[in-house]
């Protein structure tokens, strides 16, 4: 299949994404609140990266700020070498709530990044077309979002996420609103979509077990201000079955990264 | 609700109703220019009708009533869309949209009358006025509605503030416009009416004040079923298209079942 042409020159070699020194601070009523504390990370091309962490631990503020929605306070950050000034339209990004628009139809939403940047229509709607049998929705395309299940409407919003080309795919929680079992096969599913595309991924999540099943490599945050406290490479075959969850080898990695919370006070 | 047990029992209560009506009236001797009894209203409504004077008033009245809401509610729209979108424009006029807001806006019909004339305009003007209210004020809370992750999606793709309008605020909003003009339909009525009452040629709120002073009491009844006519058309035409523009609305199909006012 064709896909849009990338907006940014793809290097397939060296760093997706580089994170200079960041931190960020918030101005409120109680006085100056530091949200993350320098951080230092390099996010291989094509890699898929989670960050774990409690509540409140800047998770999200990181997020926001690699997709152009908030400044930094101190520090750089790069994107294949060009650095982060503000919103740019190659970035992909996955919300806990599916965020879908409810007036437009399945396809309509997933082709909306395609008509907010200006990219060829017809081409757009292919490319649409193939995400949307890419993530099991083929037969669902002039649906309505209202009329589909949650793990359905997240599975249009990983659609959308991707009809850019997006160098980066952003995604903060992205099964947190769903059940157990849908949220397991969700990332299954996600696990697949990846290994087909390959594209640089920066998942947020609540979920130690999730974290390690779908990631090359495993940030863990402290609690406030948000410190990087590990890095975890987890060198987990894939594709990863479910089974995996019950060997030994991803016990050990969680039980790695539990440990640090509970030295740390704990996950809330 | 619609079962034809439900059909039947409603129309049992209604003929039962302008029965009582009926005999109540006629038992208690109560003079038919004060009260009139249902069978005089029906024959003073028949020969309105036949005589194609209501016709001719109520092309009037509605020739008042929908240009007034056109004009009230297009220019409320705007103005609600320039307040919930410049911030400049939302603090140095809002507090004089709100001091005339609380105005009650029947009052100045007479001054419209006196301004336009005894002709169409001043109703049209008057109905207007009366419209542009809910409009502009379910166009400022339609607009700035607008979900933060949906607006934060929009952002991080780079949209511009007339893509988030277009294909987020406006959209997003319309729950709130086509309730501002559910309003307004039956508001503009109003306003043609209490200005036809100051004073005008034609129209059927003249032909209740005519009837009024000639004491005929079962005519303006009968001007009135029409006037509930009216209204109740303007409604549904309003809900017609509400039902259509809005089929993704999940209060929209909760409001089906409930009472239609």
């Amino acid at each position: 299949m064709t896909l849009p042409k990338p907006l940014a020159p793809a290097t397939e070699k060296g760093a997706a994404i580089s994170i200079r020194a960041m931190s960020k601070r918030y101005t409120t009523r109680e006085g100056d609140l530091l949200a993350v504390d320098q951080m230092d990370v390099e996010i291989a091309h094509g890699s898929f990266v989670a960050i774990v962490g409690p509540s409140g631990c800047g998770k999200s503020t990181v997020l926001k700020i690699l997709a152009g929605l908030q400044p930094v306070s101190t520090g750089a950050i790069a994107m294949r070498g060009t650095p982060l000034t503000g919103p740019r339209g190659d970035i992909g990004i996955v919300f806990q709530s599916p965020v879908l628009f409810p007036w437009r139809s399945v396809l309509d939403n997933v082709m909306l990044p395609i008509l907010v940047l200006g990219l060829n229509k017809e081409q757009g709607r292919k490319v649409a077309r193939d995400l949307l049998s890419l993530v099991g929705l083929k037969d669902f395309e002039s649906r309505y979002p209202w009329e589909l299940s949650g793990g359905m409407q997240q599975r249009v919003a990983i659609a959308r996420s991707l009809v850019n080309d997006p160098t980066l795919l952003l995604m903060d929680e992205p099964f947190g609103a769903l059940d157990a079992m849908t949220r397991e096969h969700m990332n299954v599913e996600l696990q697949r979509i990846w290994m087909e595309r390959r594209k640089t991924v920066l998942l947020i999540t609540h979920s130690i077990a999730e974290a390690v099943f779908l990631a090359d490599r495993v940030l863990v945050m402290s609690a406030r201000p948000g410190r990087i406290i590990d890095d975890v490479v987890i060198d987990l075959p894939r594709p990863r079955p479910l089974e995996a969850m019950n060997s030994p080898e991803f016990g050990a990695y969680v039980a790695r990264i539990r440990t640090l919370f509970q030295l740390r006070g704990g996950v809330d | 609700m619609n079962t034809k047990r439900n059909m039947g029992l409603t129309i049992a209560l209604f003929v039962s109703s302008i029965l009582l009506w009926e005999i109540v009236v006629r038992v208690s001797g109560v003079p038919n220019f004060i009260f009139p009894t249902p069978s005089e209203v029906f024959q003073a409504l028949w020969r309105g009708i036949a005589g194609g004077l209501y016709l001719r008033h109520a092309g009037v009245t509605l020739t008042a009533t929908v240009l007034g809401f056109v004009i009230g509610t297009s220019m409320g729209l705007l103005l609600g869309t320039l307040i919930a979108t410049y911030r400049y424009v939302d603090y140095f006029l809002y507090p004089y949209i709100v001091m005339f807001q609380s105005m009650p806006k029947v009052a100045l019909a007479p001054i419209f009358a006196l301004w336009l004339g005894l002709g169409i305009e001043s109703k049209i003007f008057s109905s207007a006025v009366i419209c542009f209210f809910p409009l502009l004020v379910n166009t400022v809370a339609g607009l700035r509605s607008a979900d933060e992750d949906r607006v934060n999606l929009m952002s991080a793709l780079g949209a511009s503030r007339w893509q988030i309008f277009r294909y987020l605020r406006l959209p997003g909003a319309l729950p709130f416009i086509m309730a501002g003009l559910e309003l307004a339909v039956v508001l503009a009525l109003i306003g043609a009416i209490v200005a036809e009452f100051v004073g005008a040629q034609a129209g059927l709120g003249t032909l209740i004040q005519t009837m009024n002073s000639n004491m005929d009491v079962s005519g303006q009844f009968s001007v009135l079923l029409v006037l509930s006519a009216i209204g109740l058309t303007l409604n549904r035409t309003i809900k017609f298209f509400r039902r259509r523009v809005l089929f993704w609305d999940p209060s929209e199909k909760s409001r089906q079942s409930g009472p239609n006012v």
